[in-house]
């Protein structure tokens, strides 16, 4: 109960936080909506994952994985690029929080701060291009062949 | 492509369009889409596309964060062509889809090269992210990622929501002044790295005394709430992307770039905490 409550919170967190990054990104106001969806997504996957006790690399794989499926679906909808869909929902998980503590360490001369947030940066972010890799070489080729039929229809 | 196109007397397959006109064209969306936030992969293939729609028959275009380069074939003639991007830190998604849709319809329609500048020009009018969206944008994303990165391990109570909204409200009041403070020394063309050391230091003293003053708050998770306006996590991710993709170059150059950013938010974090802890010593 008390995870499902945590959850909750963190998603109401996602989408004022998004919300307010997606004003400062210029997002068109019909989109807002859809590229917080998209956030609210991946926090909600990404968090299921750790609660399984998935590893740290995969559960950031696993949200920007299933945030990039819904951005592809949802680019073929809307007519626009996928990558700002993708952007706004994996920033709940870029490790910017993460990065400026393993800065922190290393100004702060605190090596073990700057090891434990440094690999935990490296670890999310490989995840989350990992994950969205994969999706782009998944959609690649449907898409290829959607446009092929469209021509040759 | 799998068949030449026939081309007219201007070298393209467009009576007012010559081919250095469409290599001009073709660079000017690709550096468009670039500056907006764009992948690299994705500016590559705009100028490949733009290129071979005005009827080049072969076209070799190499992208980095900072610079262009396209070399393209129009009946039998090669054009090499140029363009170094001095700004492209920047992320305008709503820009970003309007020059893809443009590039779109370039390829559909083969405009003259004054009319796709002048579209082009339309776009960055209509597409300006106004000073009072991006403070908003900025107070909301401080109180959301303040009340996201709060703390969470006693369990979640009325207490705990009560602490988070505190610290997500004292954190967007922050990013009102710290917002001004951004578009300002982004306006007089400030070195970024410096620009994002002045923003850090003075959120950092203005967070720590907020901390002092008001003792039932967290200064640390108001500092991340307005940290998340300038971390380069998005340009990280990206980073990770472009190498993955095959992009080398343009990753590391990214990765750099984000390193040195979280070194100057950092510095001007700790610099902050140091001079006001170093006061009420």
């Amino acid at each position: 109960m008390n995870d499902f409550l945590r959850i909750c919170v963190l998603v109401v967190a996602t989408v004022i936080g998004v919300g307010g990054v997606a004003l400062m990104f210029g997002v068109e106001k019909k989109h807002i909506m859809w590229g917080v969806l998209s956030a609210v997504i991946c926090c909600v996957a990404y968090e299921v994952s750790l609660l399984l006790l998935w590893p740290l690399f995969v559960a950031s794989l696993v949200g920007s994985a299933v945030t990039a499926v819904y951005s592809y679906i949802m680019a073929r909808v809307f007519k626009i690029p996928a990558t700002f869909m993708i952007i706004l929902g994996i920033l709940p998980l870029v490790p910017g929080a993460r990065l400026y503590y393993t800065m922190l360490g290393l100004v702060n001369s605190d090596m073990d701060m700057f090891y434990y947030y440094g690999q935990t940066a490296l670890l999310i972010a490989a995840g989350l291009a990992v994950g969205i890799i994969a999706v782009t070489a998944l959609f690649r080729p449907i898409n290829a062949a959607i446009k092929a039929s469209k021509k040759a229809g | 492509m799998e068949e030449q196109s026939v081309l007219n007397e201007s070298g393209t397959v467009c009576d007012t369009v010559t081919p250095e006109d469409a290599v001009f064209i073709a660079l000017e969306m690709g550096e468009n889409i670039l500056k907006c936030g764009g992948e690299i992969s994705r500016a590559e293939e705009t100028v490949n596309r733009i290129c071979y729609a005005y009827g080049a028959s072969a076209v070799d275009v190499i992208a980095i964060l900072s610079t262009i380069i396209v070399t393209a074939e129009f009946g039998g003639v090669s054009i090499t062509s140029t363009r170094r991007l001095s700004d492209y830190g920047s992320n305008n998604l709503g820009r970003l889809a309007k020059f893809n849709d443009l590039s779109r319809k370039i390829c559909e329609e083969l405009p003259s090269k004054a009319e796709c500048l002048k579209r082009a020009d339309n776009i960055m009018g209509s597409t300006q992210v106004s000073l009072a969206r991006y403070v908003i944008g900025s107070m909301l994303t401080s109180m959301g990622f303040a009340m996201f990165f709060g703390d969470f391990g006693a369990g979640v109570t009325w207490g705990l929501i009560g602490g988070l909204a505190l610290d997500g409200a004292l954190s967007g009041v922050l990013a009102l002044f710290l917002g001004l403070i951004a578009r300002y020394l982004s306006g007089t063309k400030t070195n970024s790295v410096i620009s994002k050391f002045i923003i850090c230091f003075i959120g950092g003293v203005m967070a720590m005394s907020v901390g002092i003053a008001i003792p039932t708050c967290h200064a640390d998770k108001i500092m991340i709430g307005n940290i998340m306006n300038v971390v380069p996590g998005v340009a990280m991710t990206n980073a990770f992307r472009d190498m993955l993709g095959g992009d080398i170059m343009s990753g590391v150059f990214r990765l750099c770039s984000a390193i040195i950013d979280a070194v100057a938010i950092a510095a001007g974090y700790a610099v902050a905490i140091l001079l006001v802890g170093g006061i009420m010593a």
